[in-house]
């Protein structure tokens, strides 16, 4: 196995099993993603008639917010404990850092996406094809994974960190919203969306914000 | 000690000689003004369906297209810092957003004002307006992110970042509204110039050209007391530190 | 939609948007010229006070 490959495993394996330890951040996104679809029941007048075109947003926003969560959290850990320091001397490339931290996030919203998709049908009677949803939901939590852990890392440097992420990654990511909520749309059996190429957008979304993060962010964490 | 010699040289702005390239440039920029503005109100035909305030578009469009120039300048700012690290890549960069941020809203609103009378709504979540305005938030975001990085160095690398990987959002956020307004389309679209006429004539393309040659000056004359400040404010700071000791 | 009719009907939106764009800009560049010799006044103060220390 190459090393670059090693050494992700060996910051992914830390990370889960840190997690499967305490649980906190995992169990957090859980509750808020459930908490958020219900909040949606009394925000917005969802008659089923309506599910097809509104329901992907609602679950999405969901999935978003509970990402958000995690991946405020992604750093928060490290520099806590100051073993952050540990690992920025240690002789990795800054991008062996980026993607086990993207994975790890990845993990962490999969898992959130595995448990919200069944509530979400369970809550507002949707009928889905879980296996397409299932994708979409995947392509659309790499790109999230991406983008939150780079904005993560930089506005973790800041003194407010909790506002800096959401504003940070919230513009960055429309292109994500608009694709998996239209991808969606047509999973869904909404067919007004099967024109455009949504799913390659989120593919070539993925692609670049994955290769762009791991290049910056040597540039994000150099102290 | 050699290094703060060198920064201590004030820029010929600051130190009132004023550069004659500045003072060129701001004659020609307040000249161009002047001669655009007669055009808009005296040259440029009266569109037919639109009416008068059509002309607006001779205001938005060239903003517009000086805030992605701006955001443009960013970038280039951007990935130059985190190459040579020269702190006067950032203040282009700090400036640029800064004033690109200005033109943007500048666009989003003289965007209303134009669509209240031809389609009686100030917002329309047409592509090309909602494009612009998370082109906004994304530099807003800069700023924001900048006023809470209180160490220089941090914050030019994270700005540099941001810089970047926003300016390569922008045609990614440009596609997935246009195809998705294109499916969807909005109640309302905002008024352009081609929608409404299939051959501009040619006083309208003038008159466009010479309001974009205009903007692009304002632009650069704004971008040159804008660093200027910027390197004021840095040797303000250098200068704070050592007169405390 | 104002018709044909009568195009100036809107000239109120079309002076409201050059006036929010002479202002904004012209106030912009105001108040950056304003900033920038607060700046400069910081510095001559600051120049000075570095200069007796040494």
């Amino acid at each position: 196995m190459p090393p670059f490959a090693r050494q992700v495993l060996v910051l992914l394996e830390k990370d889960l099993r840190l997690e499967l330890r305490t649980k906190d951040a995992l169990s957090a996104m859980l509750v808020f993603a459930f908490l958020v679809l219900v909040t949606f029941n009394f925000a917005l007048d969802l008659r089923p008639e309506l599910m097809s075109t509104v329901g992907p947003g609602v679950l999405w926003i969901a999935v978003v917010f509970g990402a958000t969560l995690g991946l405020g959290r992604t750093f928060a850990s490290e520099r806590e404990q100051g073993t952050l320091e540990g690992l920025l001397i240690a002789p990795v490339d800054r991008s062996v850092l980026f993607i086990a931290k993207f994975l790890t996030n990845l993990v962490f919203m999969v898992v959130m996406e595995l448990v919200s998709l069944p509530l979400f049908v369970l809550l507002f009677n949707v009928p889905v094809q879980p296996l397409p949803v299932m994708g979409i939901l995947l392509l659309g939590a790499i790109g999230l994974s991406a983008v939150g852990v780079l904005f993560s890392a930089v506005a973790g440097n800041t003194r407010a960190r909790e506002v800096m992420l959401p504003v940070l990654m919230f513009p960055v990511i429309v292109p994500i919203l608009i694709g998996v909520v239209q991808a969606m749309g047509l999973a869904i059996g909404n067919d007004s969306a099967r024109d455009m190429p949504w799913v390659s957008l989120l593919i070539a979304f993925d692609g670049i914000y994955l290769a762009a993060g791991a290049i910056v962010f040597e540039y994000v964490l150099e102290e | 000690m050699a290094t703060i010699r060198q920064e201590m040289a004030l820029p010929a702005a600051a130190a009132g000689r004023g550069s004659a390239l500045t003072t060129i440039l701001t004659a020609a920029t307040v000249l161009l003004t002047v001669v655009s503005l007669g055009m808009i109100v005296f040259y440029a035909p009266m569109e037919r369906v639109q009416g008068v305030v059509q002309r607006i578009y001779y205001f938005h469009v060239p903003m517009a297209w000086v805030a992605y120039l701006a955001f443009l300048v960013v970038l280039v700012a951007s990935v130059m810092y985190l190459w040579k690290r020269d702190m006067k890549w950032d203040r282009v960069a700090r400036a640029s957003v800064e004033v690109g941020v200005v033109f943007t809203t500048m666009v989003l609103i003289t965007g209303m004002l134009w669509g209240k009378p031809i389609w009686n709504t100030y917002w329309t979540w047409d592509a090309r307006l909602t494009s612009t305005l998370v082109l906004w938030f994304i530099y807003v975001a800069y700023i924001m992110l900048r006023s809470y990085t209180p160490d220089v160095e941090r914050g030019a690398r994270l700005g540099a970042v941001l810089g970047i990987v926003g300016f390569i959002d922008v045609p990614i956020i440009h596609f997935s509204v246009t195809w998705w307004r294109t499916l969807h389309p909005a109640a309302v679209v905002a008024p352009t110039l081609e929608r409404t006429t299939p051959n501009a004539p040619p006083q309208t393309v003038i008159t466009l050209l010479v309001c974009l040659l205009t903007m692009t000056l304002v632009y650069a004359t704004f971008m040159v007391y804008r660093t200027g400040l910027e390197r004021l404010r840095d040797q303000n700071r250098e200068l704070e530190q050592l007169a405390g000791r | 939609m104002p018709e044909a009719a009568d195009p100036f009907a809107s000239v109120g939106y079309l002076a409201g948007a050059a006036v929010v764009t002479v202002v904004g800009l012209v106030g912009y560049a105001l108040a950056l010229a304003k900033r920038f010799a607060g700046a400069r006044e910081r510095n001559t103060v600051l120049r000075a006070q570095v200069g007796q220390s040494r």
